[in-house]
């Protein structure tokens, strides 16, 4: 157990090291704004055009901050299975007495503290750029909204992610996901509007839970009112963390198995 | 200045390339893809044109996320696969190599605006027909070249740097908006219409939405002009990416870059 939370940690430093090896602090920094406020405002824009008053331009703006922990916990989480084939160390983590599971759940840890930025900012934004009010919302809420969203979203990136460890990458998948959130979660319009049999799918990604717990917020709603969605998103997570502890057992033996843990 | 065989031998090298792993295509498409279905939801109570102009328009985002993805990223692979400096040793210029794989990564960028197409008639009962097919056509494939033109000016800055991914993947959504694809430019700021101008994709969107609606004219160009300012944004960017590859190319020789990965 205390091998299994030391190979967190040092997963979670290695992650955070490794970070400015290629880009530099000042360009991740600008891509992961300019990314987050840009995608913003171009759906403000559409919304603005297309002048539909269910989905108006405060609501999309609120929504696509919410979102944007997605490039994160979820992409972040579940590339990094990817990165490590891609530049050749996942034999050498394989190696290592830590089970692979603990070692990308480290990389999560620290994928939660940038998701955690990036909603932050992107909140800032929505709130500075395109009028989204924030006043009646209560910080402690919003923020433990926003923890347990980041939670729950990283155990699902984990799910995603340890499927990588046996294919040759988790990026497509990865993409897919990473906007699929955009059309299923209610983040540019209510999932009311999505086709009767596409709206189920919408209730498996906890990003929909997030979304509708931060407009509750939003207008004022405590800590109670949005309980229920809160749990929702936990037990969602804990869920996935489960699943994805067993699949990165079974993955791991299936790569080792037919030697696909090196193919790229 | 262009060796016409070393782009044709190039673009059928990327061909082959895509052709064994196709799934690659997935992440260049999906993010326009998305965006032009989150987009049809949203204008979906308006029917009519604006729906045909939110398809057209996503139609331009799918070839741009191609693009910006495949053909910037036609050099990173090199880098990242060791053969760069193989290329760069070949009598064959690398801007011609580079141009002829862009081409290439610009007609997937065309199947991807048809997939739009397919669902947008499919899934959501669209009447894509347009006014005048020829003009479109023509439109579409200028469209396409310039596009694959600016692919050329971000896979030179790959040659000096490894970092240049994060840069241009900055770039995508910023494009998205001031391409003014799927909206009309003038609802966007003032000063962001300079930057729009600038862009090959601004006047390939507006010659397309003008060859395919009746009356359509937002910014009083007519099809030749939007046709010619696109071409002549395309000649622009070539002419910098020569200059661009000339003086990364000797830059990257210098510090000794080549290889770093």
């Amino acid at each position: 157990m205390l091998r299994d939370i030391v190979g967190v940690k040092a997963s979670t430093l290695v992650a955070m090291r490794s970070q400015f090896a290629v880009v530099g602090p000042t360009l991740w920094l600008m891509q992961i704004l300019a990314t987050s406020l840009f995608q913003m405002w171009f759906f403000v824009l559409v919304s603005d055009f297309a002048g539909d008053p269910g989905a108006s331009p405060g609501y999309v703006a609120l929504g696509n901050a919410v979102a944007s922990l997605t490039y994160a916990a979820i992409y972040g989480v579940c590339m990094s299975s990817g990165a490590e084939k891609h530049i050749g160390t996942m034999a050498t983590i394989m190696s290592t007495p830590t089970r692979m599971y603990y070692v990308f759940l480290g990389k999560g840890v620290y994928q939660s503290l940038i998701g955690l930025f990036t909603v932050s900012m992107s909140l800032l934004f929505a709130s500075v750029f395109f009028g989204v009010d924030l006043s009646a919302a209560e910080p402690f809420t919003l923020a433990a909204v926003l923890l347990v969203t980041c939670f729950s979203m990283v155990g699902f990136g984990l799910i995603i992610g340890s499927i990588g460890v046996y294919l040759r990458s988790s990026m497509v998948l990865g993409s897919i996901v990473l906007y699929l959130g955009l059309l299923l979660c209610g983040v540019n319009f209510p999932i009311s509007y999505l086709p009767d049999w596409v709206q189920p799918l919408s209730y498996a990604f906890p990003l929909t839970y997030g979304v509708e717990a931060v407009r509750e917020v939003a207008v004022g709603g405590s800590l109670g009112d949005v309980s229920g969605l809160m749990v929702t998103m936990l037990a969602l997570g804990i869920a996935a963390y489960v699943a994805a502890y067993f699949l990165f057992c079974y993955f791991e033996k299936l790569a080792l198995k037919n030697g696909s843990l090196d193919v790229f | 200045m262009i060796s016409l065989r070393a782009m044709k031998a190039a673009l059928k090298q990327q061909s082959i390339h895509f052709f064994v792993d196709p799934q690659w295509i997935i992440p260049s498409i999906i993010a326009p893809f998305i965006f032009t279905t989150v987009t049809l939801f949203l204008f979906r109570h308006a029917g009519g044109d604006l729906l045909l102009y939110a398809v057209l328009g996503g139609g331009v985002l799918g070839m741009w996320g191609n693009t910006i993805h495949s053909s910037s990223w036609s050099i990173g692979y090199d880098r990242m696969n060791g053969t760069l400096e193989s290329i760069m040793v070949t009598p064959a210029p690398l801007s011609s190599v580079v141009f002829g794989r862009c081409l290439w990564n610009a007609f997937l960028g065309l199947l991807n605006a048809l997939a739009v197409f397919i669902v947008a008639h499919f899934a959501f009962a669209i009447d894509v027909s347009v006014r005048d097919p020829l003009g479109f056509v023509v439109a579409l494939f200028l469209t396409l070249l310039s596009l694959a033109v600016l692919g050329m000016i971000f896979g030179a800055f790959y040659v000096v740097t490894r970092a240049s991914s994060a840069f241009f993947q900055m770039l995508e959504f910023p494009i998205y908006v001031l391409s003014g694809a799927v909206f009309p430019l003038v609802i966007l700021p003032e000063w962001t219409r300079p930057f729009s101008y600038a862009l090959p994709a601004t006047w390939g969107a507006e010659a397309l939405k003008i060859s395919a609606f009746t009356g359509y004219d937002s910014l009083s160009i007519g099809l030749p002009g939007a046709l010619g300012l696109t071409a002549l944004t395309t000649i622009v960017y070539l002419l910098i990416s020569f200059q661009l590859f000339t003086y990364l190319e000797k830059r990257a020789k210098v510090n000794g870059t080549l290889v770093r990965y």
